[in-house]
C-alpha cells in the first residue's frame, strides 16, 4: 500500500513538472487557441473528476468497509514509521563493524524492518543464515523478508524449514507466513493445510482467518470459506477496540461475505 | 576568551549579507524621489513582467520591503533564524535555500495571483527558512514525531501558523508567496539536503526537481495566460497570428475571470451592465 501511495505521489509530481512543457510544445505545434482550449477542457474535466472522486470517496467511506479501514491502517503505519526510533538500527549496524555474528545480523535485520526498511533487512538475514545455518529465527525472518519483497516461491523453503524445526517459532507467525507464501505461490492445497494447522495450534486471528477464507474460496470450498469469513467478520467484544490491522482484515472479511472478493 | 560579535558574524556571513542587503535596499527605495521609485519598480515581483523577459524579479523582490514595519519584522526573523540555519546547513546551502524559497514564493504568486499584482518582501524566503528549520528538526530527532516534543520546532510551527492566519485576515499580504516559499524551503531540505540515513531515493529527487523546473517554466512562459498571450499579440508581425493570439488572450481572461483586468491593461472600455455599473473589477 505504501509503495502505491508513493508511486501516486511521484506520478503527480511528474505530471506537474511535464504539463507546462507539454503546453509549450502544443503552443508551437497546434497554435495558441488549441492549446488554451485543451487546458480549459482539462481543467473543467479535472474539476468534475475531482468532484466525482470526492463523492465516491464519501460514499466509499460510508458503505465500503475496507475504505475507512484501509485509511486507518495507512495512517497507523505512517505514524508508526514516523514514531520509530532509528537508533537501534544504527547501533546494530555500528556493532557489526566491530564484530560480526549471526545474532548481530539478526538484530540489524529486525531493527531495519521495525524502521520500515525491509530492503536493508534482507542482506543481514541472508548473512545471519550463512554464519549459522538451521537457525529457526533467522530462517523465519529471511522468509518474512522474501515475502515482503514479493518472492513468495523463494520464501517457502526457509519458512517450511522453520516450521519443521520450530513449529511455534514467532508464536505461530512462521506457520502463518508459510500459509501465506503457499497462497501467493498458488499452492492452495498446501496453503489450506498449513492455515488449518495454524488455526488448530495457535487459534484464529482475524488475519489468519481472512487468509484461510481466501484460500478456501480460491480452492472452491465456498461453504468453508463463508464459515471462516463469518468468524473473521464478527464485531469486537463490547468495550474493546480492534487494532488498525485487525480492523482492515475484518473489513475484508465483511466484503468477502458479500461475495465481492475482499482479497487482502 | 569570549567570542566577539564580529567573530560570530564571520561564521554566518550570508545571513549578515542578506540583512545588510535588506537595509541597503530600504535606504535606497524608501526615499520619496523618482529614482527611488524607479529602483523599487525595477525589483517588484510582477508575474506579467517576469514572463515578459525580466526574470530577475523572481529574486529581487525578496530584498525589497513596503515600509518600516515590514522591514523590521523580516529583519528580526532573519537575525533570529538565519545564523543557526546557516551554521546547520553551511553557507552555500543556505544561499541555495534562500534563493529557492524566494523563487518558490514568486512562482506561487505567478500561479495564484493576478499577473498584474506586484508583490515584494523577503517573507516568502523567510517562510522557506522556517520550514527548513522544522524539517531539520524532524530529521535530527530520534524519530520524526519526537521533534515536536521540543520547544524549538513547536515555536516555529506556531509562528508559521500565526503568520499564515495574519496573511488571511489582513489585506495586502500575499499568503501565496508565504505558502510557496514554505513548501519550497521545506521540500528542499527534506528531499535534497538530506544525507546518510535520511537521504531520499534518486527517483524522489528527480520527481521533485522535474516538478520545480516545470513550474518555473510555467512562470517564465505561461502560454495559456491572458497577459502573455496579449503581449505576444501586440508584438506579433503576423496579423493572422496576432488575431489568434488576441482571441486566445480574451478567452483565457474570461476563463480566469480576469476579463476586467485584460480590458484595463489594454485600455479598452469595460462592458457596462444593464444597471449602469461597470463589470470586471
Amino acid at each position: 500500500m505504501r509503495a502505491n501511495v508513493r508511486r501516486l505521489g511521484l506520478g503527480l509530481l511528474w505530471v506537474i513538472g511535464l504539463w507546462p512543457l507539454l503546453l509549450l510544445l502544443l503552443f508551437y505545434s497546434l497554435g495558441p487557441m488549441a492549446t488554451l482550449q485543451l487546458q480549459i477542457a482539462l481543467e473543467s474535466w479535472g474539476g468534475q473528476l475531482g468532484l466525482i472522486l470526492l463523492v465516491i470517496g464519501g460514499i466509499g467511506l460510508l458503505v465500503y468497509p475496507p475504505f475507512p479501514a484501509g485509511v486507518r491502517l495507512l495512517v497507523s503505519r505512517t505514524l508508526s514509521r514516523m514514531n520509530t526510533d532509528r537508533e537501534p538500527l544504527l547501533r546494530a549496524q555500528s556493532d557489526l563493524r566491530n564484530f560480526e555474528s549471526a545474532a548481530r545480523h539478526l538484530e540489524a535485520g529486525r531493527a531495519a524492518v521495525i524502521s520500515g526498511s525491509p530492503e536493508i533487512a534482507f542482506p543481514h538475514r541472508v548473512r545471519s543464515l550463512e554464519l549459522e545455518p538451521n537457525q529457526p529465527a533467522a530462517m523465519h525472518k529471511l522468509g518474512e523478508a522474501l515475502l515482503e519483497l514479493g518472492q513468495a516461491k523463494a520464501a517457502i523453503g526457509p519458512l517450511s524449514r522453520t516450521v519443521e524445526l520450530a513449529p511455534d517459532q514467532g508464536f505461530g507467525s512462521a506457520m502463518l507466513l508459510l500459509g501465506r507464501a503457499y497462497m501467493r505461490a498458488d499452492q492452495l492445497q498446501n496453503a489450506a493445510e498449513v492455515l488449518a494447522r495454524h488455526a488448530r495450534e495457535h487459534g484464529g486471528s482475524r488475519k489468519s482467518l481472512c487468509w484461510r477464507g481466501q484460500c478456501l474460496r480460491r480452492s472452491g470450498d465456498e461453504a468453508g470459506a463463508r464459515e471462516v469469513f463469518t468468524e473473521a467478520a464478527t464485531p469486537p467484544v463490547e468495550g474493546s477496540k480492534l487494532t488498525a490491522e485487525e480492523g482492515w482484515y475484518r473489513a475484508c472479511a465483511r466484503v468477502a461475505l458479500w461475495g465481492r472478493g475482499g482479497e487482502s | 576568551m569570549r567570542e566577539s560579535a564580529w567573530e560570530r558574524a564571520q561564521r554566518t556571513p550570508v545571513t549578515w549579507v542578506v540583512v545588510i542587503a535588506y537595509l541597503t535596499m530600504a535606504f535606497v527605495t524608501f526615499a520619496d524621489t523618482d529614482r527611488a521609485k524607479e529602483w523599487k519598480a525595477a525589483g517588484l515581483m510582477v508575474p506579467y513582467l517576469v514572463s515578459d523577459g525580466q526574470p530577475w524579479r523572481l529574486i529581487s523582490h525578496a530584498f525589497l520591503h513596503g515600509g518600516l514595519l515590514h522591514l523590521g519584522f523580516n529583519t528580526i526573523v532573519m537575525i533570529w533564524i538565519g545564523p543557526a540555519l546557516e551554521m546547520a546547513l553551511g553557507s552555500l546551502r543556505f544561499v541555495v535555500l534562500y534563493v529557492v524559497s524566494a523563487v518558490g514564493g514568486a512562482i506561487a504568486v505567478a500561479l495564484w495571483n493576478s499577473p498584474l499584482q506586484p508583490v515584494l518582501g523577503g517573507s516568502g524566503a523567510l517562510f522557506g527558512m522556517m520550514g527548513a528549520a522544522v524539517a531539520l528538526h524532524l530529521r535530527s530527532s530520534r524519530h520524526m514525531l519526537a521533534a515536536f516534543d521540543q520547544r524549538g520546532p513547536r515555536t516555529l510551527l506556531m509562528l508559521i501558523g500565526i503568520n499564515l492566519l495574519f496573511g488571511l485576515l489582513v489585506p495586502g499580504i500575499s499568503n501565496s508567496a508565504h505558502i510557496g516559499g514554505l513548501i519550497a524551503g521545506t521540500c528542499l531540505v527534506l528531499v535534497f539536503f538530506a544525507f546518510g540515513q535520511w537521504e531520499s531515493q534518486r527517483s524522489t529527487k528527480l520527481a521533485f526537481a522535474v516538478a520545480g523546473l516545470g513550474l518555473l517554466v510555467h512562470t517564465l512562459l505561461p502560454v495559456t495566460r491572458w497577459d502573455w498571450l496579449q503581449n505576444r499579440a501586440a508584438n506579433s508581425n503576423d496579423p493572422v497570428m496576432a488575431a489568434e493570439l488576441g482571441q486566445a488572450a480574451q478567452r483565457s481572461a474570461i476563463a480566469d475571470g480576469e476579463l476586467g483586468e485584460l480590458l484595463r491593461a489594454t485600455g479598452r472600455p469595460q462592458p457596462v451592465q444593464g444597471d449602469g455599473k461597470r463589470r470586471g473589477g
